[in-house]
């Protein structure tokens, strides 16, 4: 890809990276003894807005994205206008310096993985099996598989609003991350990996969707062994302690998570319906934004 | 003498979980590596197919040595981009050992070719489904893989790393 593309690509990698880094090292809560909720004069939606706003996400956003601006504004000015791989000097060496981190954060600790609950799984499911409707391939066995059966399931739980099963959690996030694993092997998404020219956009949302590819994919490795493993009876006595970390039992108001699923829906049924560019990418980060902001579950206290 | 057969039984299975305990660790980083490896020859092998199938070009080919089986190339001449003629070959790995054996120096062969590609290789286009099916990215994998997730399943403590307090005071 061209040099400044590439530049909007490495930017992608880090933003995420610090993203998942920043949420992992969020204000931890207690969920036996949570504050008590003060009344306030300001309307919840402002409230709302406001704390989306208020994270140092989007102060790392900014920074990065203003380096890369501009980074990508000087290349223009000189008249830079060469292609670079990804065994060029300069994106090899923090690529392979990153991904030496992503792997031993994946497979060795669990601090970029975000917390989960019904809600965000929900959603992702949702957002997928809108796509794949567009796209035909709602009623393919492995959507139903991996996306249509778990949403309903979980849909039930959502309604059900009673605590949930440790083994029933594991089997959920498992199922939830083959559905991420499922839209990471879309073949738009795939497209990515061997595409010749990209926009500063597809390069950014190319390269946060890479690490927040790798780092589920690493986990849904490491998931997969820890489900097997409940063959054994010995094995199970971990997993109550493991699954709070990574699945949250705590949900957002009702009204907030409808219109927000609302509008997610509405605005990537929009884009399907009326074939606008980049559509996958859309989603992509439609469901990023869902785990990691809309929907964030903070971090627990280590058991 | 039950008994002391039982004795005998635990006391192998007990070793045996020791083992799976010591190679644990291996076993999980193993475990990836070699699900990386499979999964890059499987998206590898659906790559060229791809370039066959998307770019892919026709051409006469000539078989220039009987097959030898212990060989994993049978090597042919044929007409390249604008007709110009070309060293190639097939790779045996891809077919039976009979699909291989069938041909003959001398004989001439339709098959497909990449023109972009650096490396001649050639598919015959009568044989094009049986690579299609090639599936031998597994054979040298699987047996580490499946050793790997039984010994993960046997003992999965080292997948907790990093998701349980070690158990010292905060």
């Amino acid at each position: 890809m061209s040099a400044q593309a590439m530049v909007f690509f490495l930017t992608g990698l880090f933003l995420e990276v610090a993203w998942l880094w920043l949420d992992a090292r969020a204000h931890p809560v207690n969920p036996s003894n949570p504050a008590p909720a003060a009344k306030s004069p300001i309307p919840p939606a402002a409230k709302l807005l406001w704390g989306l706003i208020q994270q140092p996400r989007w102060l790392a956003s900014g920074v990065l994205l203003g380096l890369a601006g501009a980074a990508v504004a000087s290349m223009d000015a000189l008249g830079v206008n060469q292609r670079v791989y990804i065994d060029t000097v300069w994106v090899a060496v923090p690529t392979i310096g990153l991904g030496v981190y992503l792997f031993f954060a994946g497979m060795v600790t669990g601090e970029l993985l975000p917390r989960v609950n019904e809600q965000s799984v929900l959603t992702v499911q949702l957002l997928v099996m809108v796509h794949q409707a567009f796209t035909g391939t709602l009623f393919t066995p492995l959507t139903i598989l991996l996306v249509v059966l778990p949403a309903a399931m979980v849909l039930y739980l959502t309604i059900r609003q009673t605590p949930t099963p440790p083994t029933l959690k594991a089997l959920i996030y498992f199922w939830y991350l083959l559905s991420l694993m499922r839209l990471g092997l879309q073949a738009d998404n795939l497209a990515l990996f061997t595409a010749w020219e990209f926009t500063l956009f597809q390069g950014l949302v190319f390269g946060i969707l890479l690490v927040f590819l790798i780092v589920h994919g690493l986990f849904a490795i490491r998931f997969f062994l820890i489900v097997s493993s409940l063959i054994l009876p010995r094995n199970r006595v971990h997993l109550s302690q493991v699954m709070p970390l990574i699945y949250n039992d705590e949900q957002v108001p009702p009204v907030r998570y409808l219109i927000l699923t609302g509008l997610l829906l509405a605005a990537l049924s929009v884009m399907q319906l009326f074939n606008l560019p980049d559509s996958l990418l859309w989603l992509d980060m439609a469901i990023i934004l869902c785990v990691q902001v809309f929907f964030q579950a903070a971090p627990l206290r280590k058991h | 003498m039950m008994s002391k057969i039982a004795r005998i039984f635990k006391g192998v299975l007990s070793m045996g979980d020791m083992f799976c305990l010591a190679l644990s660790p291996i076993a999980s980083v193993g475990f990836v590596i070699f699900l990386i490896i499979l999964a890059s020859g499987w998206g590898g092998h659906l790559s060229l197919i791809h370039q066959y199938e998307t770019g892919g070009r026709t051409t006469t080919a000539r078989i220039l040595y009987d097959p030898d089986p212990d060989s994993d190339y049978l090597f042919l001449d044929y007409n390249g981009a604008a007709g110009a003629p070309e060293s190639g070959f097939i790779r045996t790995r891809y077919f039976k050992a009979e699909t291989i054996a069938k041909y003959q120096q001398g004989q001439f062969l339709q098959v497909y070719y990449l023109p972009e590609k650096v490396e001649h290789e050639v598919i015959p286009v009568a044989d094009f489904a049986e690579f299609r099916q090639y599936r031998g990215y597994w054979q040298d994998i699987w047996i580490p893989l499946l050793i790997s997730y039984v010994i993960m399943i046997v003992h999965p403590e080292w997948l907790y790393l990093g998701l349980l307090k070690t158990g010292r005071k905060a």
